[in-house]
């Protein structure tokens, strides 16, 4: 999308590969959030749709109860986040925020691994708060599954360390 | 059967039937001298009516009197002309046939050929000097006339000739239509030198004395633009111009550019909660972002450098 433009502000470009804060993970999660509403409204869309050409009922979409909403809600972060995730390492939040996420060693994640981050993380999201006790901006869950989410702008597959500021 | 006359010098071959003689030819002088003179003297009538000082009743009169005088004058004259003719054409028949007999006779042929010689010397010479004299007549002619036509038209005063000449009424009758369909204008264009002609004209002095605004006000721009196809031009520009790229960089990098601000925003945030967070657990300030500091060059090579690293304890 941006890979070819370069970074303007000095103090960005001397932090890309660097670990992310709360500020920035918190605010791409809430992007995510926003997207996983938007898929649930649609399915929920999708199936007032096909109801009413099915039933010839009037047209509405009916609000599920709570825990359909939770639990559907829950299936539908674990599954984006852990495609996104097993795929290049960023979310649309990510994306928005220049964030991806890999493993401690700077490898890209595993399907099987990003999948229980992301299992983690819909379950546990209050983990995210362990970044303000740990010294590298690290949640509970990248502790526990060894992963780090650091700041990339630009280049989306190149591992940290290696990626050039602009070509 | 045509008779034979011969000559020292030639044959003359006399047509059949009566012959052209010198009475015939007189008649036709007469007659035409008898008709100009009806007319000569018809013209000196109307003169004198028409300058005729205003005088006496009586002296009014008188051009009727004359008139019928000239044209009794011109019956009488016509009358004695016919008799006249007659006579000498009767004379002329009975000179040829007393040549034709006489020739038929061997001493008045020797005579009549004696005397036909004489006549042709004498006519060879009067051809001669005709000829003289008609080329010195015609020398004088061609330098007297030009010199009258000038002084005619000095006396003329064209102006007030061409004031009584019913220019409009002639304009009126040419059918300038019917003229210009018989002329080959292609034919009449060959002839003419372009190059020569423009070569002639001050093209500068022709376009001080347009003008041009009113020339400008004469143009039906809204009609020239309705002929023109403007949609196809602009189809056309749009095909060569690539709106598209256009749009995509700068929609590209205005947005990347707002992007790029809200990630900076949300870095310096990520920086100032990390060292919150550190002071609120009593730690020395440190770097959360795991990079390498900007002295350890030497074990992390690939560490960006940046002078405000500062912002970032």
């Amino acid at each position: 999308m941006t890979a070819t433009r370069a970074i303007r502000s000095s103090d960005a470009e001397r932090l890309q590969g660097g670990r992310a804060g709360f500020v920035s993970r918190v605010a791409a999660d809430g992007i995510d959030f926003v997207v996983v509403e938007v898929i649930y409204f649609g399915i929920l869309l999708g199936i007032a749709v096909v109801r009413f050409l099915v039933t010839r009922h009037d047209f509405t979409i009916d609000a599920p109860q709570l825990w359909v909403t939770i639990i559907a809600q829950w299936f539908i972060i674990v599954m984006y986040l852990g495609t996104n995730w097993a795929s290049t390492g960023r979310s649309v939040g990510k994306i928005m925020l220049g964030l991806q996420v890999l493993r401690a060693d700077g490898d890209g994640l595993t399907p099987r691994r990003a999948f229980i981050r992301a299992i983690f993380c819909a379950t546990l999201w209050l983990s995210l708060l362990w970044i303000f006790v740990s010294r590298r901006n690290a949640a509970l869950h990248d502790v526990l599954l060894h992963t780090k989410v650091v700041y990339s702008w630009r280049h989306p597959d190149a591992p940290v360390g290696t990626h050039t500021l602009s070509s | 059967m045509p008779d034979i006359v011969t000559t020292d010098s030639r044959v003359r071959v006399l047509p059949a039937g009566p012959p052209e003689g010198v009475v015939s030819l007189s008649r036709r002088v007469s007659d035409l001298g008898l008709g100009a003179a009806s007319i000569g003297v018809g013209a000196m009538i109307d003169a004198v009516e028409r300058f005729r000082p205003n005088g006496s009743s009586e002296r009014h009169r008188e051009p009727t009197l004359l008139r019928e005088m000239a044209r009794a004058a011109t019956g009488m004259a016509l009358v004695a002309e016919e008799r006249a003719v007659n006579v000498a054409e009767a004379m002329e028949l009975g000179a040829q046939r007393a040549v034709v007999v006489g020739s038929q006779m061997p001493i008045v042929r020797d005579a009549l050929v004696g005397f036909s010689s004489f006549l042709g010397r004498w006519s060879a010479r009067a051809d001669v000097e005709q000829a003289r004299r008609r080329a010195e007549t015609t020398d004088f002619l061609a330098r007297m006339i030009p010199a009258v036509v000038d002084a005619m038209i000095e006396r003329i005063d064209i102006g007030a000739v061409m004031q009584r000449v019913p220019l409009a009424e002639i304009l009126g009758a040419v059918d300038i239509d019917a003229i210009l369909d018989q002329v080959d204008l292609n034919e009449v264009l060959n002839h003419v030198d372009v190059g020569r002609l423009l070569d002639r004209i001050d093209v500068e002095q022709v376009v001080d004395r347009v003008d041009a605004n009113a020339l400008v006000q004469r143009v039906d721009v809204q009609g020239i633009l309705a002929r023109v196809d403007m949609v196809g031009i602009v189809a056309e520009v749009l095909d060569e111009i690539d709106i598209g790229s256009i749009v995509r960089e700068s929609t590209g990098s205005i947005t990347g550019d707002a992007v790029d601000g809200a990630r900076v925003t949300a870095m310096r945030l990520d920086g100032f909660v990390g060292r919150v967070a550190d002071r609120v657990l009593l730690r020395g300030a440190h770097d959360r972002s795991g990079l390498p500091a900007p002295g350890d060059g030497e074990t992390q090579p690939t560490a960006p450098s940046a002078p405000d690293a500062g912002a970032h304890p």
